[in-house]
């Protein structure tokens, strides 16, 4: 069994684990309502971490994520709203922003090979900027519900789309990155990119998809995020794309690139986010709040190393 | 040990940890008849602790639990509507709300409403337009006239400008209701003057040290500054260091908002010049009365209540210590 395979089942033990915790602390934690919002709460950061997983496959990193959020978000109001542009076609294009951004970054990462922690800084303050300028610095409100289903919406029951969104999202990365051509070469460049080159895969192309599909996980992460508040914020997002790194790392997910997987990245979502309901309902202060989630992400990455013997 | 088994060990171990943690959480509370959840914007600012501190006196007297919870950051704001959702998961009687996001939370609301919690807004505003096109209509609101305090901080550096100058503004967060309204509140007390002119004005989003490194650079281009207005009093000791690090300490006259006690002592000490003081613990105390008088099904004497809001200078600061003095005797 791979080793990510075994940090996955690990944490999902873990993760059932405080589930059974917090379920015997607050009974309120299993109630239908609570868990299908847990789900919801989640989502988001999960959106945003599946596109994360393939950057830090390939040993990469985003930290634009939260920024490219916002700016697609404003995208989308300024469109709908202030343009008078279809829904379809805002939707559209909120997620084509992001994948610009990513688009934008891949390239300066392959052609100049600017470290992607820069790039990515670089991306997160510029984007962040784009988004305030072209929402004017206001929050759009109302935006119209066709607009806001995809964050605000429920299909099949209860559900939340959201929910089904991001368990769509986890579920086609999974058979990119375990089935096909590409998903293997992301692993490839990841886990030694000379050898890969010299192999013949195309090692600039595998990154810049890469980076592109992380900018388009973050334009939907926005635009769940827009259906959520029901208005387009500029000042969304901020700190996301550390959460969506930690649910990665907790998952299984080598920061050093070349293994990973994204049902451990869904499992270390769903970890922090009912860490965080449960603290809530638990009235837990914030501050308390953030020792524990940090506590956590560290357990994790200790455990992992451990599992492989490494020691420093 | 079997490498194994120490790993099991160290996993028990975490979860251990973990679940005492948590565990640690509950059993605190003694069941009060009404639950009550206080939702503000951080906790990182003395505002803020003196409205929790005032929901904490009305709770004690009213038998009511207060749950008190925030997000990290004011900017936090999907933090914050995960934490309206939990609460409303938690089935409490009421939520008293001053949102990072005057649009962003209204979604949030509409539900706690209809799973028919009662719903106050303190301090910061919900968006009116916002709330009224989702349908939202909030038990009560609990604030301060933001842009009345705006403007009495305006006239206030007027005078001691003696009428002309140039002054620059240190704004809160930009599109939030209550930074707004200050903002407004201040140029229209402005537009009074004619002599005086806001050569620059900029965001420091409430945060002290942001308001330092923003001060420096307007300092750079305008050597000639008179005054300055500062939305809140967190930006406003940043901006006082910034002012004494250039050595224009009683060159610029500084107002600010909030009567924080350091802000008090920065008037003692002539680097501040007046703040605005919103009794933020009557804002806490108020709303926790409204929503029992409402869970008690009594009808409120009115649906907004504006505290009342004080020009703070040196002479109301000697006054305030030395009433305390007297207290502590």
């Amino acid at each position: 069994m791979r080793p990510e395979t075994r940090q996955t089942i690990t944490m999902s033990v873990i993760l059932l684990g405080l589930c059974a915790v917090l379920a015997a602390a607050k009974p309120e934690f299993l109630t239908r309502e609570n868990l299908l919002n847990v789900l919801l709460q989640s989502s988001t950061n999960c959106v945003l971490a599946v596109g994360m997983t393939f950057v830090i496959i390939t040993a990469g990193i985003d930290l634009s994520v939260g920024s490219v959020l916002a700016f697609s978000g404003v995208v989308l109001g300024v469109l709908v709203k202030q343009a008078g542009v279809g829904v379809g076609i805002g939707l559209c294009a909120a997620a084509a922003a992001g994948t610009c951004c990513g688009l934008v970054q891949g390239a300066v990462i392959v052609r100049w090979a600017v470290p992607p922690f820069v790039c990515t800084l670089g991306m997160m303050c510029a984007a962040r900027g784009l988004g305030l300028i072209l929402a004017g610095g206001q929050t759009i409100h109302g935006l119209p519900p066709a607009a806001t289903w995809l964050g605000h919406g429920r299909l099949i029951g209860p559900i939340a789309v959201p929910t089904l969104l991001s368990l769509a999202a986890v579920g086609v990365a999974h058979v990119v990155l375990t089935r096909t051509a590409y998903g293997r070469h992301v692993f490839a460049v990841g886990a030694n990119e000379e050898a890969a080159r010299l192999a013949g895969v195309r090692v600039g192309t595998v990154k810049l998809i890469a980076y592109a599909t992380c900018g388009f996980t973050a334009g939907l992460a926005g635009i769940i995020v827009a259906g959520r508040t029901g208005s387009a914020s500029p000042i969304v997002g901020v700190g996301n794309e550390l959460y969506a790194i930690a649910a990665a790392v907790i998952g299984g997910n080598s920061l050093m690139g070349g293994r990973g997987t994204v049902i451990g990245t869904l499992v270390g979502a769903l970890l922090i986010q009912v860490l965080r309901n449960g603290l809530n309902l638990l009235i837990v202060p914030d501050r308390w709040q953030l020792v524990v989630i940090g506590l956590v992400i560290v357990l994790a990455a200790i455990i992992d190393q451990m599992r492989q013997g490494r020691r420093a | 040990m079997h490498p194994s088994l120490r790993k099991a060990a160290i996993l028990v171990c975490g979860l251990t940890v973990l679940s005492a943690l948590l565990l640690a959480g509950c059993g605190k509370e003694k069941a009060g008849k009404w639950e009550i959840a206080l939702i503000m914007k951080t906790m990182s600012n003395p505002f803020f602790i003196s409205m929790e501190n005032g929901a904490k006196q009305a709770a004690a007297h009213l038998d009511v639990t207060l749950h008190v919870l925030t997000p990290t950051e004011e900017t936090d704001i999907e933090d914050q509507i995960g934490i309206v959702e939990d609460m409303i998961a938690k089935q409490v009687d009421a939520i008293l709300v001053a949102p990072a996001g005057s649009k962003e939370i209204v979604p949030a609301l509409v539900r706690a409403k209809q799973a028919g919690i009662v719903v106050i807004n303190l301090d910061n505003r919900v968006d009116p337009e916002a709330a009224a096109a989702a349908g939202l209509e909030l038990d009560a609101y609990v604030g301060a006239d933001n842009e009345e305090g705006g403007f009495k901080a305006g006239e206030e550096l007027a005078k001691l400008l003696g009428e002309e100058g140039k002054v620059a503004m240190l704004e809160g967060i930009p599109g939030v209701d209550n930074a707004e309204a200050r903002k407004r509140g201040f140029q229209q007390a402005m537009a009074q003057h004619p002599g005086i002119e806001i050569v620059q004005s900029q965001s420091a989003h409430w945060k002290q040290e942001e308001a330092l490194n923003v001060m420096q650079d307007i300092l750079q281009g305008h050597r000639d500054l008179d005054g300055l207005f500062c939305a809140n009093d967190m930006m406003a000791l940043g901006a006082v260091r910034a002012i004494e690090d250039a050595g224009k300490t009683g060159e610029i006259f500084v107002v600010s908002y909030d009567n924080l006690e350091a802000a008090q002592e920065a008037i003692m000490a002539d680097k501040l010049h007046a703040t605005i003081e919103q009794h933020p613990d009557l804002m806490g105390k108020s709303g926790v009365e409204y929503a029992v008088r409402l869970l008690e099904g009594k009808e409120l004497p009115e649906k907004e209540k504006l505290v009342d809001l004080e020009v703070i200078t040196k002479l109301t600061v000697e006054a305030i210590w030395e009433e305390k003095q007297e207290q502590e005797r």
